[in-house]
């Protein structure tokens, strides 16, 4: 068991990590600040249950991931989820013609991620469904493997694995409006 | 769409999120590196990836720093009391 005079030591590293996350979980600073110091001190009182040795960086996030769930997200509006029906795989990629027009589109390929600027980023992140959302966090932002994902949100594998799909190709149609507002598209590609 | 095209991308986000065995690893490595346009594609995504983890960060308010580490001292207070 892991010794409560160390915490400091041991998971303070997080807390810039830990930040992050929370600012795409509550969209502005003064909850993400409120839900990491609960989150830290839920951390601390609980330290002496954590076993040594083991995942404190998934154990932090699960503490996280719990507290935003109980506390935040009620209070929340929830986006409208859209229909992903027919949403494909490498979406970006395959709307910009990659696949067609080689040359061209490459410089169109580079163009878009180059254009894009760092609040459609985050924009088109918080634009997801919580469900989507938070897998998509753990995944892309904190390099979480399924099985770490799966036990911070307590859901199965096979759960993780489809709405991390999901949730990144509904990211990439969000920057694809993006992209496509700031004329990042080449020509004729935006027709739908 | 070839079907070993097809199979390649099918697998292609597990690929890149180290969510294969080695030897379904081993296949896709090998059909990327005879197939460009699958190849390009897988290139774009890890480029993307990149960019959204790198646009994700945040720089801690040094100030909430300070405040946390004053709430964690207080809650060390209370717990020894």
């Amino acid at each position: 068991m892991a010794d409560q005079a160390n915490f400091e030591r041991d998971a303070m590293p997080y807390v810039g990590q830990l930040y992050a996350a929370a600012m795409r979980m509550t969209r502005n600073p003064a909850d993400a600040e409120d839900l990491v110091q609960e989150t830290m001190l839920k951390a601390y009182r609980a330290y002496d249950t954590f076993q040594e040795g083991t995942n404190l960086k998934a154990w932090l996030y699960r503490i996280l991931t719990n507290t935003y769930i109980n506390r935040y997200r009620k209070a929340q509006r929830r986006p409208t989820e859209t229909d992903l029906g027919e949403v494909e795989d490498l979406y970006l990629y395959r709307r910009l013609g990659s696949e067609d027009t080689a040359d061209m589109a490459r410089s169109a390929e580079d163009q878009l991620l180059e254009g894009l600027v760092e609040s459609d980023i985050k924009e088109a992140v918080e634009s997801l469904p919580e469900h989507f959302r938070l897998p998509v966090l753990l995944a892309d932002l904190e390099g979480f493997s399924y099985k770490e994902i799966a036990e911070i949100l307590e859901i199965p594998i096979g759960t993780v694995m489809s709405r991390l799909h999901r949730g990144r190709k509904q990211l990439q149609r969000a920057l694809w409006e993006y992209a496509s507002r700031r004329g990042l598209v080449p020509e004729g590609a935006d027709a739908p | 769409m070839k079907p070993a095209c097809r199979q390649a991308l099918e697998e292609i986000y597990l690929y890149i999120d180290h969510e294969l065995t080695w030897w379904r690893r081993r296949r896709i490595r090998r059909h990327l590196a005879n197939c460009q346009p699958c190849l390009d594609g897988y290139t774009f995504e890890q480029k993307l990836r990149v960019i959204v983890k790198e646009c994700l960060s945040e720089e801690v308010p040094p100030d909430f720093l300070q405040r946390l580490q004053q709430a964690i001292a207080q809650e060390r207070g209370t717990v020894i009391e």
